[in-house]
């Protein structure tokens, strides 16, 4: 196992490593903010002399260097709007979307997969055709309108929830829901028909003809099976919901890291974009990990980093 | 159409004249029903003043506080030497006041409000949706640009404060004098303290000025957003403890006014050497009407009134100690769920909603709608000082020729966009602001109006027969409404010919081009106009000087532009600065050296215990000290 | 029939291969399929010929006509069906010119992000080797790299354009395909055929094509149908936060997103192109789901 996972993550350390790569450059090219935000009068000396202490008229290459630099001793610089330490502006707003990411995907969790399951042993019947509904329109529905739907009925005709902010867990159920309703409609399609394959599968109905009890067939072959494919969709989710919960974020006034990026690239703040997104790809490289120990577990058939 | 100037200045000053009055009658009587219940209306004289006076005087004392009111300020303002004219004013006022039916009117709605100032609720608080957040709370810095009227316009108070025309009047922290053009005299005035309870020294604005124009010693770096305003100042000593003596570097008759402007911080310098820039961003310690509580960026940001704010509300002048005991301001960006907490009760005012949303709210009578004349001038500037058509390398730009320009001009309807898209309440403009300038009474007989034919009549006559391309840019989402009009602008431009591509922009991405002159194409010019009063016409031009002039025309008349703001800039000489600045518009508007749009009216709903009413002829945001909340 | 003749990139050529049998016997639920065609057909023609057929110019401003209700409201009139937004421009017609640029964004993106994931996914599976690592690690960095951030950054760079909303899915939307293609190579590639192929002596470009491709071909079809809305829903996402098409472009996600503030008051303005885009978005999913059902021999026999 342990030999398995070292090449493993020493290869996410890579992906991390590109990832911020990319920002790097990305967030070079739009340009620094301190010509917009200099002083009125500021001159073109003053304005250098900003950027030489800040470092930005170094080289490319050895502001690069620095960063990486900065990087491995978990220095990442000040944002440069509030002079705090960059990690400092993301670390408070990180749990808040750490909060929304997992709550929705518990409810990705606990709306698809057991419809979806549902909805394949009963194909064909009423429930199936609800959930197979449900899943299309939850598919099919742009989640700024969603949100904006569900302020709009539950907040302002039948005033149960809050519209906006974060705070009890009242605040929390909204933006979750919308935030998963995507991720669950797609769970509850996916696992039903990842559950009719395996169902049609020969090994089920060689089960089902040694006698075995239907429902400890299900559970026992076709659910284990169909969570195999389930898994990396899942697992993709999750990494992705950090990611994902930007319009979420801006919708319902959630003080997370999504909007924290969104602002500081139209702010130019780069020091803060490189912190945000080195986050979401840690986050998401660290799931990837964890799937790929579950698939050890699930389907022996597969050496996972066996001979890679 | 020609009284379309002075109209709107004239039933402004009779309202807030009344409003005064009426304020220390019927507040003065509040605050004496309140004494017992410990409330903090320290002003006792006044409180016994107002218990004299029984109801059917209150008239009469009302006119009379009020003509006392504008005695005391033009006194001031003479003995100042160097304040503008308000002899206009005065003359609209006495004008105004033989307008009967209109004055009467308005003299109704006052009593009318008196009598609800007895139910204002000193206890109350309530909580503001915002759109936008600064990134940090220190008013002096530019990178605090935008959102600051959810916190630092009333967190910061200025040295002076201000009359309702937006002129600076000596009181508040200080008082003043000037030694001729030479320099300004402040003098503290005693008992100001900042949040913290430490007192207000002169070393204090000494520190702030050298703060805000890169003298101070601890950082001489500092990122400063007032330098433009403060570029009169030149070397400042203390006399004495309490005495601070202001060189005026270069002579502006607006030395005084810019340490008055809505927001002008004056900074407490033990506190701030002690916790440095990043911890004053992050906690700010000031002397304005709310203090700062606590803060979640991107969240909330939480105050309560400053009850030992020097400004009682019988003051003449504002800011003055605030109606409401707390504040807090929610940071909600989307339009419709700020609509949305606003109805579901989660919030009590939702500021900058469209007109589409906010007129029918009003409309059912369960909500407020505060119409806020934002001191946004909005006009498109065109890309006069480049020669070459940059979408047509070699051939001349279009832009320098001025039926080009006026054929624009033409081409948008403004009164369309402002009657259908806006709230109807904007007016035309035809310079920065119609508060700002001297305004020459016979302009609005030569304006622009719609005329599309005779535009495309000027383009064809300019050899533009093909049109003229143009990219048209914005800064997306800083205005109500403003892909909306943007849109219908270029539509209008297409319509006569000119094909336009509209380009909304990033804001880093617009200040860095507009910095290093790098706009070729039109724009809507995104900053407000400064202050309002006639006297502060030099700030807006120097600040704006560092992007490109705010008064843009071409070579011909450039010379004679630069004399007449040179001129003017240190004309202490009322009536003639107004001459000056006349011929300055004059000039401008004929030349039709912009697109000319309207002044921004913005629109914000609020539940309606809430009343406020604008106590500047154009106030930099929602005065959070005016916010009256009433009892249920 | 051999499931070989069905391309991967061309669900509907599935359709096509199967002519004869469609002769022989009408498929099951054929009535819906009809539905779900017309309602497809409707969609591509008012695409490819919406300068034709829209009964006013989609760019057409009248301030005086603005937010006009929709013939059914009281103060609704025939001139403009659906009513008119808040320039006065026609819905019904915006609707019809904005199926254009849908129509744009799915034939591009969708084929794009389908042929590369999958060739990717199937080397990756089936050769692994040196390539198998390397492309899964491209696939984390694609999907650990916040698309809609990057997005965010190239319209803080270029602004906002369709062009670059196209490139930018294609680059992000190959990776999940790359990655499911893999997953079920690495089960199929002991499976007792496709040993039994390599045995005889098949090249690996006859056993990726031959065998191991019809046999991911459903997993992908289905997450082709799943990206129609995805694609329409991102870029309508990128619209919302002015990332998305550019401000001369009618599209159904920006009228969404324009729509958005008056939602209370004039549903419709979001209504429209949101139920729009919903239609699409379903008929994409039930057509997948159908041709899943259809195409998969052994799950036609399941009840």
């Amino acid at each position: 196992m342990a030999s398995h996972l070292i090449p493993r993550v020493l290869q996410s350390i890579a992906v991390v490593f590109v990832v911020i790569t990319l920002v790097f450059i990305g967030s070079r090219l739009i340009g620094d903010p301190i010509e917009a935000y200099a002083a009125r009068n500021a001159t073109q000396e003053a304005i250098d002399a900003q950027r030489d202490r800040l470092g930005l008229s170094d080289p490319m290459i050895v502001q690069y260097g620095n960063f990486l630099l900065g990087v491995v001793q978990l220095d990442f610089g000040d944002s440069i709007f509030s002079e705090r330490p960059a990690w400092d502006e993301v670390a408070p707003r990180l749990w808040a979307t750490v909060q929304l990411s997992l709550a929705a995907f518990v409810l990705i969790l606990v709306i698809g997969v057991p419809i979806g399951v549902l909805a394949a042993i009963r194909r064909g019947s009423i429930p199936d055709l609800i959930a197979r509904m449900l899943a299309l329109v939850g598919q099919a529905m742009p989640n700024f309108w969603l949100g904006l739907l569900l302020i709009f009925v539950f907040s302002v005709q039948l005033g149960w929830l809050p519209t906006s902010g974060r705070g009890g867990f009242e605040n929390l159920i909204m933006p979750a829901l919308t935030l998963a309703g995507f991720g669950a409609a797609a769970a509850m399609r996916l696992t039903r028909s990842g559950m009719l394959e395996v169902l049609s599968n020969d090994y089920i109905r060689t089960a089902q003809a040694k006698g075995l009890a239907n429902r400890t067939v299900i559970v026992r072959h076709a659910l284990r099976n169909a969570l195999l494919g389930l898994v990396t969709v899942l697992g993709i989710m999750l990494a992705q919901l950090l990611a994902g919960s930007i319009i979420v974020e801006v919708v319902f006034a959630w003080p997370g890291v999504g909007r924290l990026i969104f602002r500081s690239i139209s702010l130019r703040d780069f020091p803060v974009i490189q912190v945000g997104v080195l986050v979401i790809a840690l986050w998401f490289v660290v799931i990837n990990i964890l799937i790929d120990i579950s698939y050890n577990f699930l389907d022996p058939r597969i050496r996972v980093g066996g001979d890679a | 159409m020609t009284r379309h100037w002075t109209r709107l200045r004239r039933s402004r000053l009779s309202r807030r004249s009344l409003l005064k009055a009426s304020a220390r009658a019927g507040v003065g009587a509040a605050g004496l029903a309140l004494v017992g219940c410990g409330d903090d209306d320290d002003d006792q004289q006044s409180v016994a003043q107002a218990q004299q006076q029984d109801q059917d005087q209150q008239q009469a004392a009302q006119q009379q506080d009020q003509q006392q009111a504008m005695q005391q300020q033009a006194q001031q303002q003479q003995q100042a030497m160097q304040q503008q004219d308000d002899q206009a004013e005065q003359q609209a006022m006495q004008q105004e006041q033989q307008e009967q039916s209109a004055a009467e009117a308005q003299a109704q709605q006052e009593e009318e409000q008196a009598v609800a100032d007895d139910n204002i609720d000193y206890n109350a608080t309530a909580i503001g949706a915002y759109g936008a957040f600064p990134q940090i709370l220190d008013q002096g810095s530019a990178l605090a640009r935008g959102g600051q009227s959810a916190s630092n316009n009333y967190h910061f108070g200025a040295v002076f404060p201000l009359d309702p025309f937006g002129s600076a009047v000596p009181g508040g922290l200080a008082e003043w004098e000037f030694v001729g053009a030479e320099a300004l005299i402040v003098r503290m005035n005693e008992g100001r303290t900042f949040h913290n309870g430490d007192a207000v020294t002169a070393e204090d604005i000494k520190f702030t000025i050298d703060r805000l124009t890169g003298k101070a010693e601890y950082n001489p770096e500092y990122n400063s957003a007032w330098t433009g305003e403060l570029s009169w100042t030149g070397d400042n000593e203390l006399v004495d403890e309490n005495t601070l003596r202001i060189e005026q570097g270069a002579p502006s008759v607006d030395a005084a006014n810019s340490l008055a402007l809505g927001g002008f911080p004056v900074f407490p310098k033990n506190y701030l050497e002690e916790v440095g820039d990043d911890g004053y961003g992050q906690f700010p310690v000031a002397t304005g009407s709310f203090k700062f509580v606590e803060w979640s960026p991107d969240e909330y940001i939480k105050s309560v009134r400053n009850d030992d704010y020097f400004n009682d509300r019988e003051y003449a002048y504002a800011p003055r100690l605030p109606y409401l005991a707390g504040f807090e301001a929610r940071l909600i960006p989307e339009i419709g769920a700020r609509v949305s907490a606003l109805e579901a009760g989660e919030v009590d005012l939702a500021n900058s909603i469209p007109p589409d949303l906010a007129v029918p709210l009003g409309e059912t009578g369960d909500y407020n709608v505060f119409y806020h004349p934002a001191q946004r001038g909005l006009h498109i500037k065109l890309p006069m000082t480049i020669e070459e058509d940059p979408y047509n390398p070699g051939q001349p730009n279009p832009w320098r020729d001025r039926r080009v320009r006026i054929a624009a001009n033409l081409a948008v309807d403004v009164d369309a966009i402002t009657q259908n898209i806006m709230t109807g309440r904007e007016n035309y403009t035809y310079t920065l602001s119609s508060g700002q300038f001297g305004f020459p009474e016979e302009l609005p007989e030569q304006r622009w109006g719609y005329d599309p034919e005779e535009a495309k009549r000027l383009l064809a006559e300019a050899g533009y027969e093909d049109g003229v391309e143009t990219d048209l840019i914005y800064l997306a989402g800083l205005y109500t409404n403003d892909q909306l009009f943007m849109e219908a602008i270029a539509e209008m431009l297409r319509e006569v010919g000119f094909i336009v591509n509209l380009i909304p922009e990033d804001i880093s991405k617009f200040l860095g081009e507009a910095r290093n002159k790098e706009l070729t194409a039109p724009y809507l010019f995104p900053q407000s106009a400064g202050f309002t009063s006639i006297g502060s016409m030099a700030i807006s031009v120097d600040s704006a000087a560092t992007y490109e002039h705010r008064v843009e025309v071409l070579s011909d008349e450039r010379a004679e532009v630069d004399r007449l703001i040179a001129e003017a800039k240190t004309e202490f000489d009322t009536e003639r600065r107004k001459e000056l600045l006349s011929d300055l518009v004059r000039i401008h508007y004929l030349e039709a050296s912009w697109i000319f749009l309207f002044e921004l009216v913005q629109t914000h709903v609020a539940a309606s215990r809430l009343h406020w009413d604008p106590y500047f002829l154009q106030p930099p945001s929602v005065e959070l000290w005016n916010l009256r909340s009433m009892k249920t | 029939m051999s499931s070989q003749d069905i391309p991967a990139t061309e669900p509907l050529g599935g359709l096509l291969a199967r002519r004869r049998s469609l002769v022989r016997r009408l498929p099951r639920g054929w009535p819906l399929l009809s539905v779900y065609l017309l309602i497809i057909g409707v969609f591509v023609v008012c695409g490819i010929f919406a300068d034709w057929i829209v009964p006013h110019d989609p760019t057409d401003q009248s301030l005086v006509n603005r937010l006009q209700d929709p013939i059914w409201q009281e103060g609704g009139t025939s001139e403009h069906l659906l009513g008119t937004d808040g320039l006065g421009r026609d819905t019904f017609s915006r609707l019809i010119k904005g199926s254009q640029t849908s129509l744009l964004v799915i034939v591009t993106i969708i084929p794009g992000s389908l042929v590369l994931g999958t060739a990717i996914g199937l080397v990756a599976g089936w050769r692994r080797g040196l390539f198998d690592p390397f492309a899964m690690r491209l696939v984390e960095v694609q999907l650990a790299f916040p698309a809609f951030l990057f997005a965010l950054l190239i319209a803080a760079m270029l602004g906002p354009s369709l062009r670059n909303v196209v490139v930018i899915l294609i680059l992000f939307l190959w990776a999940p395909y790359a990655r499911l293609v893999r997953a079920e190579v690495l089960s199929l590639r002991e499976r007792e055929f496709v040993v039994a192929a390599r045995t005889l002596g098949a090249n690996d470009l006859r056993i990726m094509t031959q065998h191991l491709l019809p046999n991911v071909v459903n997993s992908v079809v289905i997450l082709a149908t799943l990206n129609v809305s995805t694609v329409i829903i991102a870029e309508a996402s990128l619209s919302f936060l002015g990332a998305g098409a550019g401000p001369e472009t009618i599209s159904w996600g920006k009228m969404v997103a324009e729509g958005r503030d008056l939602l209370k008051i004039r549903f419709w303005l979001t209504g429209f192109p949101g139920i729009t885009i919903m239609v699409l978005a379903l008929v994409g999913n039930l057509l997948g789901d159908w041709l899943r059902d259809y195409l998969d021999p052994q799950l036609r026999n399941v009840q």
